[in-house]
This record gives structure tokens, sequence and C-alpha cells, in this order.
């Protein structure tokens, strides 16, 4: 089995600090319509492609537990939602996809999607989300564009930062992807 | 004979985010259990929750800081685009004038019913803090706002928040040095009221689309937009006439039991930095007292009016004259915005 580089343990800690500091700090005051950007599902997803399971998820449940302190939501819920985000997230990465930016940026917006719709499940199974339905297109979708467009500058500066070889040296067009699924 | 050799076990990334998938179901359910959502919850961890809030105290004021350029520049690219004045200045002063008409008959319909009952069973005297406002909401789904005043100050779960203009809010977590207060907007906001009008009685809520819906009204109930709303005192937790925001739509299909009311707020969160919230409640009022705000409320407006220049700067503005007692929300007009 194809094995994944991994950033050093420093890095991975340092993303998971600023993410708190961005979704304490920054994230309340750029709310637009009512929607905030998730900076740590953000952080947690792109995190999770660059390093394996474990490391992923003890990640995804730290931070899912300070955001869910945080905030006057349901407590665990978010917790729930990174923990197996990220676990799906560095698996589907280690096993199968080896792609580029543009393969990660895939990997991102497919897990944004998840993540954000599995909050909106779970809010709506323990009744805080009273309107479900309204709330996929008033709350999730808005969400999903504004978490998008900030995981999308995140993982671009992740990645000059950490570093990503296919990345730097031109890659990212998709071309391994193509190649693991025979396309 | 050599024993074979046993090579540690590693915890895989499968088992661990089963065992953390699990815990963190466990959080909630015992979330739910110690009450959910609202202020009337509680339990180990709703009070980790409100403990940890003073460990994030920085962060709010940080937050705090960093909003004001935000919303200023905000504010200019509103500007920017308006035809000849400032819109949001207007708009607010065009919210302020409007919940002043609306407390204004409040008042005179309570006077009304005062002098031709010479009863005040409803009276009630308000004491109350001012706080403000440290931050806004850090996900999508709670409409909440940090205020920078807790426990340390007198604040208690459950406590209601207004602003100049009217009702806000109820604190549902509070910590040592501050609390965060539920959004009347927010979808598991819930309040009694009745109508100025005619006294029917209804139950607001807020919506994901931050919108007030005045639930429980029958179709024989005659409701027109214009109509202004106000707290009915049901329930306890909110004092009778505060006033809340004004009707703006009603719909109603021959299948439905009750009427579709949208309500629009007279207190709206972005414009203001500060906040009122009343610590104090309902009191008995005794015979003396009770002529004293008769006299009092017959003067409704001139006592409103000199209450607004010496409470905008002070903490405790309580007061036993009616002219508190009948709306703390006049109390603080001058530290609103």
């Amino acid at each position: 089995m194809e094995t994944i580089q991994q950033p050093p343990p420093g890095a991975v800690i340092a993303s998971a600090v600023i993410a708190v500091v961005l979704q304490l700090v920054v994230a309340p005051a750029i709310t637009l319509f009512g929607v905030v950007p998730n900076f740590i599902l953000a952080t947690v997803i792109i995190t999770a492609i660059h390093n394996g399971p474990v490391r992923s998820v003890v990640m995804g449940f730290v931070l899912g537990l300070v955001f869910d302190f945080c905030s006057l939501g349901p407590l665990g819920a978010m917790t729930l939602v990174l923990t197996i985000l990220s676990y799906a997230v560095s698996s589907l990465n280690k096993g199968v996809f080896t792609g580029g930016i543009v393969v990660d940026m895939i990997i991102l917006l497919a897990a944004l999607i998840a993540g954000e719709f599995l909050i909106s499940v779970i809010y709506a199974i323990v009744g805080a989300n009273p309107e479900f339905l309204l709330s996929l297109v008033q709350r999730v979708l808005p969400a999903i564009a504004y978490d998008a467009l900030i995981g999308l500058i995140l993982m671009i500066i992740y990645n000059a930062i950490v570093g990503d070889s296919s990345f730097r040296s031109g890659g990212g067009t998709g071309r391994s992807l193509t190649r693991k699924l025979h396309l | 004979m050599a024993l074979p050799k046993q090579t540690p076990k590693r915890i895989t990334g499968g088992v661990l985010a089963i065992v953390l998938s699990f815990v963190s179901l466990s959080l909630i359910t015992l979330w739910s259990y110690e009450g959910g959502t609202g202020a009337e919850a509680n339990g180990f961890l709703h009070s980790a929750r409100s403990a940890l809030a003073t460990v994030v105290m920085p962060f709010d004021r940080a937050s705090s800081l960093l909003g004001e350029p935000v919303d200023a520049l905000g504010t200019a690219l509103g500007d920017a685009t308006a035809s000849e004045t400032s819109l949001s200045e207007l708009q607010a002063r065009n919210d302020e004038l409007s919940g002043m008409v609306m407390r204004l008959e409040e008042y005179r319909l309570e006077n009304e019913r005062l002098t031709e009952l010479l009863e005040l069973s409803d009276a009630y005297s308000l004491e109350s803090t001012a706080a403000h406002i440290l931050k806004k909401p850090i996900d999508s789904w709670n409409q909440t706002i940090t205020i920078d005043k807790g426990t340390q100050d007198g604040l208690a779960v459950g406590m209601p928040v207004m602003s100049p203009n009217g009702l806000i809010g109820q604190i549902e977590s509070v910590g040592s040095f501050t609390s965060q207060v539920r959004l009347l907007t927010d979808p598991n906001s819930g309040v009694a009221v009745f109508l100025q009008a005619n006294r029917s009685e209804g139950v607001l809520t807020g919506s994901i689309e931050r919108l007030l819906y005045l639930n429980y009204l029958s179709l024989d109930v005659d409701v027109v937009p214009g109509d202004v709303v106000v707290t009915s005192g049901a329930g306890g937790v909110y004092p009778k006439g505060i006033v809340i925001g004004e009707i703006t739509s009603v719909s109603s299909s021959p299948s439905d039991v009750y009427q579709t009311v949208v309500v629009k707020p007279t207190a709206r969160v972005k414009y203001y930095e500060e906040v009122l919230v009343l610590i104090g409640r309902q009191s008995e009022v005794t015979p003396s007292a009770a002529a004293t705000a008769t006299s009092s409320a017959t003067e409704g407006t001139t006592d409103s009016d000199s209450s607004d220049s010496n409470a905008s700067a002070t903490d405790e503005s309580a007061s036993s004259s009616s002219s508190a007692q009948s709306g703390g929300a006049e109390a603080d007009t001058g530290g609103g915005r």
C-alpha cells in the first residue's frame, strides 16, 4: 500500500491553533448574511488530506470539541462530524487518491458538503434545527460556498508553507486520479 | 525454547475513529439529557461550557476589536453606495423613532387601563445592567452574541436582554465575566406575546431565515400589518409590556388552523454595541407605589425622556417610578449606538 509523506507534528499543532484563533476571532467579524465561515472544518479536512488517519482523527476530535464548547450548539455534534470526516478523508487520501492540488480541491469540496450536511442532520435529530429542509437552502448551501472559498485560500497557504511537491512542481492536473481510476 | 516475539499492538485510525465517534455520540446524548438548547438546561456539560467562557474571553475581546474596523468598512461601503446621506444612519434613526412611537402607544394604552381600573397588578419594577457586545456567533447555526458581563456582575441564565428599541433575547450560558445570549431570531427561541391593539396572545419564535413568526393566532383574530407585538409576561421569563416589533405580513389558507404572521423586530443587534440585561424581576406593587405609579403614568413621556438622560451611562437603572416600571427599554436609550 502506498504511504503518504506526513508533515512534522509541529505543523499540525500550529495549524490547529491557528484554526481555533481564526474561528474565534476572525470568523464572527466576517459573517455574510448570517453565514459564518467554518475555519476549523476546512483546516481539519486540509490536514487530513496531508496526514495519516490517527493524527487526523485526533486533530478532528480535539478541534471539534473546542468548537462545540465555544458555541451554543449541541455539544458533541461538531466533534462527531470532524472525527468521521477526518478519518474518511485521510483514509481516502491514503488508499485511493494521490493526486495534486486539483484532486485535493475536489476532496476538500466533497468533504465540506458532507460536513455541513452532516451537521444540519445532527442538529435536526437533536431538535436544534427545527426547519431542516429550509436550512439546507438557507444555511447549508451558503455555508458550503463560503467554506469552499475559505478552504481554497487555506489550502494554498498550507501547501505553500508545509509543502506539496506535486503542487510546486506544476502537478495537480488530476492525472494521478485518472490513472488510479483507469479513466 | 525461545518465546515467540510479541509485537506491540498499535492503535489504528479506524479503531480510534470508532472510539472517538462513540465518545462524541455520548456527549450529544448527555447534552440532550441535560436539557439541550434552552435557558432551563442544566448539568455538567452546560456548566463546563459556561466555565470555559472565561478561558476564551481574550479571544472574545480580540474579536470585538477586530469587528470594529470590519463593521466600519461595511458601513463605509454602504455609505459609498448611498445617494446623499448615510443610509445606515437613517435606518437606525428610523428604527429608534419607530420603537419610541410604539412604546408611547403602549404607555398610553396602559395608562388608560390603569386609570380605568385603578389596578396595578401588572406593574413591575426593572433592575438592569448595561453590557457591551463582545462577539457575534462563531457558527452559522446559532444566532447568539457574547456580552462582557457574567456572574460577577449578578447575571444568571434566563435573564432577558434588551436593546434601546426592544427585546433582543435571553441569556443562555453565563461565565464569570462573559455571557452568551440567544437572540430572539434564533430558531430555538420563543417568547409569549400579545398584540398591542387587541391583546390577542401568541408565541413568537425565531427562524432559520432570521425572521420572527407569531404562532397560534387563530383565523378569527383581527391582525393587520403594522400591529405592534409586546411581551405578555406569560411564563414568567420576560416582563410584560416590552416591545418586540411590528407585524409586516399576515397570510393564511383555508386549510390552516392558525394565521402565518411575520414580525419585524424593532431591535436589530447589528446596530448596537451595548445591551441592557434585566437582572431584576416583577415585584409586588404596594398601594403607595401604585399611587405613585398612576400619577407618573399620566406624565408618561416626560418621565421617559428624563430617565433617558441619566440612565445611559449607569449600570443600575432600577427605579421604583413607573417610568422605569412601564418599560425598561427607554431607560438606556442613550447608550445604544
